[in-house]
């Protein structure tokens, strides 16, 4: 392990949501700054709550949780902005702003950001819409654009602001097979920059291609942490039924897994 | 940050021209509607405030009063709260206004040899209600033979001036609070339709008042434009109005309020501005934050 301080921190956290839903339940984790990981479930395994309370749009319950120097137990809420500004997201459906075109709404987190100069937000924002390979559609407006090309838009807008840490749910789960590599292998080249990156997904061909750390919730328990992992563990050659054994956590710990997981 | 939340309310409602013009066309509507009723209070008012002023009490003096009498009981009506104006009419004077209301018919007059007409007090009453008290106190000088008051008329026109003002207070202020309300919710549904912009910015990392700016100024915008539009159609209105209204109605000579329209357009511009804000204010507040556990 890395002798950096982590970039994100999970305690023993825990999340039920005012309905009832027990969400997440005692999930602990480190992830080092410069990690790329994958976090994999099936629907409703808690990936989307995991990633929520890392940006701190939910509360965990219990628990403690540190992302980027924060303890988001006790940030005040004037604060949140400033600390969502160091973390860049990408969402299975976008969340382009309609109005604006590909350019305003990359140039739009610049301005969020505090960025006045005219030209340097015109410089950046060609710049990374160069990096996703959509300078040419700089002006057309998200309706007018593919899956894949909106879903470079989103991430262009992660990026152009130099996060420490990106955060994507399901980022390829609208698009088809060959656009769904196109973006990863963008993550991926994000990562090498020297980024966080954090990927929820059921993209199976994904995650075995690119073999990193993997992550895997299940009814919302940690069942899994693994250096280059697949989709699925390697030992449990039965595929998604994992049985009641220990399976090794971080190469370090067992963890012991719920009855009648999927 | 005012300068992009100015260019992106600017943008916004050019891009989104059908929900703006529907926010700003259901505002002009309810303003005008509002200052119509506004304008026909007033007016109403300063018609029935108009009669109200020429109510007054004529007190018939006896002949041979005395002039040291006569002022004595002037500077005691004048000292009374509720009289506005005395004046003193003298035998001469009420014959010269008789002569010239016959000033067609010379020879009628010419019949009279002697003045017959008494001297008289007029006296112009702050407010025509005070009409009774005043009579009564005329009537009890021992100079005064005398003393007239309509009140009949008198009394209907405090009724009528009482009612006008009571009603259309009524009716200004229930409407001002339709308004209002309904303003407000247009501003909710129109930023309703687009929470998911509010969520992109709220997760982007912008703060509270970067996304409040421009929906802010797209409220002052719109009711400004609303208000305005309003406005004009009521003014010229009322311009085309009132010469027909003073026609026909010559004998009430309305000295309508002068200052009546800015003060409309000045009051249409703090609902329309005021309520565009408020409500983007509520209506942003509301999907900032989502409910959190």
């Amino acid at each position: 392990m890395t002798t950096f301080d982590p970039i994100i921190r999970l305690d023993n956290v825990s999340k039920c949501y005012l309905n009832g839903v027990l969400a997440l339940q005692s999930v602990s984790l480190t992830i080092n700054p410069g990690e790329f990981v994958f976090l994999v479930g099936p629907s409703g395994s808690g990936k989307s709550t995991l990633l929520r309370l890392l940006l701190r749009d939910e509360r965990v319950t219990t628990g403690r949780i540190f992302v980027a120097g924060h303890n988001l137990l006790r940030i005040q809420p004037g604060a949140i902005p400033q600390f969502r500004r160091r973390i860049g997201v990408v969402f299975q459906d976008y969340k382009l702003l309609p109005r604006l075109t590909a350019f305003e709404n990359v140039a739009f987190a610049l301005r969020v950001h505090g960025f006045h100069d005219a030209r340097a937000i015109r410089e950046r924002t060609i710049a990374v819409l160069e990096l996703v390979g959509l300078r040419a559609q700089a002006d057309r407006y998200p309706a007018t654009l593919s899956g894949g090309e909106q879903q470079r838009v989103s991430v262009a807008r992660a990026l152009v602001t130099g996060p420490d840490m990106l955060l994507a749910d399901e980022p390829t789960g609208n698009l088809d097979p060959d656009n769904a590599l196109a973006i990863a292998e963008l993550l991926d080249q994000i990562n090498t920059f020297g980024t966080t990156v954090v990927v929820a997904t059921h993209n199976r061909d994904l995650v075995d291609k690119f073999r990193r750390r993997v992550l895997q919730l299940d009814q919302g328990k940690l069942v899994r942490d693994e250096e280059s992992g697949g989709y699925t563990l390697a030992l449990a050659a039965t595929g998604d039924s994992l049985g009641e054994s220990t399976l090794p956590l971080d190469g370090r710990r067992p963890l012991t897994l719920p009855e009648g997981s999927r | 940050m005012l300068r992009f939340a100015s260019t992106y309310a600017l943008q916004t409602m050019r891009r989104n021209a059908l929900m703006t013009s529907v926010a700003i066309g259901t505002t002009a509507v309810l303003l005008l509607v509002l200052s119509t009723i506004a304008v026909i209070v007033v007016s109403i008012d300063a018609g029935v405030q108009a009669l109200q002023s020429r109510v007054n009490v004529i007190a018939y003096l006896k002949d041979g009063t005395s002039p040291a009498a006569l002022s004595a009981l002037e500077s005691e009506m004048r000292s009374r709260p509720d009289v506005a104006v005395v004046t003193y009419i003298s035998k001469d004077e009420a014959l010269k206004r008789l002569q010239k209301q016959f000033a067609s018919h010379p020879g009628l007059l010419g019949a009279i040899k002697d003045n017959p007409l008494p001297a008289s007090l007029d006296v112009r009453l702050v407010h025509p209600s005070a009409a009774t008290d005043v009579g009564k106190a005329l009537q009890a000088q021992p100079s005064i033979s005398d003393v007239i008051i309509n009140e009949d008329v008198v009394n209907r026109l405090v009724t009528a001036g009482r009612f006008v003002r009571l009603v259309g207070a009524v009716m200004v202020i229930g409407l001002s609070v339709a308004v209002i309300f309904i303003m407000t919710n247009v501003s909710r549904l129109a930023i309703f339709t687009r929470r998911a912009e509010i969520e992109v910015m709220r997760l982007v990392g912008a703060s509270e008042w970067f996304v409040r700016w421009p929906f802010v100024l797209e409220g002052a915008l719109c009711g400004a434009a609303a208000s305005l539009s309003s406005f004009l159609i009521v003014a010229a209105g009322y311009h085309s109005l009132i010469p027909v209204l003073r026609g026909s109605f010559a004998f009430l000579s309305l000295p309508v309020d002068p200052l009546l329209l800015p003060k409309l357009l000045l009051l249409g511009l703090l609902i329309g501005v005021g309520v565009g804000v408020l409500g983007s204010l509520i209506a942003v507040r509301r999907f900032w934050e989502p409910a959190t556990s």
